[in-house]
């Protein structure tokens, strides 16, 4: 994968207090590590999406958040996703976060014509992946090394779900 | 009242949303999260049988039935049985909570067996917000 490095645009530098705040119940050393993270984040997007991805903490950060019962949405699932957004490239069109009632979020992306594509990890550390195409052709899988998305969902990803 | 013991394939079922993070407004699209079931025996998802209803007779049941003062219902996702049961999952009517209530059941209990369940009913349902209720 390409490295590619961007100056983080000043609204984007703007925005950091603002995204790591809706973690500062938690632990100093935890919000020392999201920090990080966030620094690591290359994109306008990439940032604006941590911010998402802490208004939907807030949200489903208790126990019952989805009115069934839901477990609540952990530090480590936030972690997950931040890692997975950290590896997608920079032209792809922006994701939605979905929440689960097991306590992980995922990404989902769609298209006007049909295409829906998701990407959540797994309980075992691993990858999940399901693609269904507007072509009708449905593809899905499970990541072979950790958290690091596969080929396959890349190219995916690359063939429907560019910006 | 009593509904027949079977669901029909043509059968119109709601599940009821009460988090905003389960759909979005801005696609019309309800997200595949609504469609994971909870981690927990019995490992079911529960959903209405609502053919019949007028739309305001389907919110009231919810403000009357499901409700709490905890969980208000922001929006519902609309599906028809038969496409639970192209899947292999099947509904069955449990009433003891309610005579119209049912559960999807049949799920695999492994994660990317039930997420590919859950995107692909997401992807057949119909997203009804709620209408805000005028003061």
């Amino acid at each position: 994968m390409s490295q590619l490095t961007l100056s983080p645009p000043p609204s984007a530098e703007m925005a950091r207090p603002v995204a790591v705040q809706f973690f500062s119940d938690q632990s100093k050393k935890l919000e020392s590590e999201l920090s990080l993270l966030w620094e690591r984040l290359r994109t306008l997007w990439q940032r604006n999406f941590f911010q998402q991805i802490g208004e939907v903490y807030r949200e489903c950060s208790v126990e019952g958040w989805d009115g069934y019962g839901a477990k609540a949405i952990s530090m480590e699932a936030v972690k997950s996703i931040i890692t997975i957004v950290m590896q997608l490239p920079l032209w792809i069109q922006t994701p939605e976060i979905v929440p689960t009632p097991v306590g992980r979020l995922g990404l989902e992306w769609h298209t006007r014509e049909g295409s829906t594509f998701v990407l959540e990890p797994s309980g075992e550390g691993k990858l999940n992946y399901v693609a269904l195409l507007s072509s009708g052709k449905k593809i899905s899988g499970t990541s072979a090394a950790g958290m690091t998305i596969p080929e396959i969902a890349m190219q995916i990803l690359a063939h429907h779900f560019k910006n | 009242m009593s509904l027949p013991a079977q669901v029909a394939p043509s059968e119109k079922l709601s599940r009821f949303i009460f988090s905003s993070s389960h759909f979005s407004s801005l696609n019309n699209r309800v997200k595949y999260g609504t469609f994971i079931p909870p981690k927990q025996s019995p490992y079911e998802l529960s959903v209405y049988r609502v053919d019949s209803l007028q739309e305001y007779e389907i919110w009231q049941l919810a403000v009357e039935n499901v409700e709490t003062e905890r969980r208000k219902t922001k929006a519902r996702a609309d599906l028809i049985c038969q496409d639970a049961l192209d899947l292999q999952l099947e509904v069955k009517p449990e009433p003891t909570r309610h005579y119209r209530h049912a559960n999807i059941t049949g799920w695999e209990e492994k994660d990317l067996e039930d997420l590919k369940f859950a995107v692909q009913l997401a992807s057949k349902a119909a997203l009804i917000i709620k209408p805000q209720l005028k003061s």
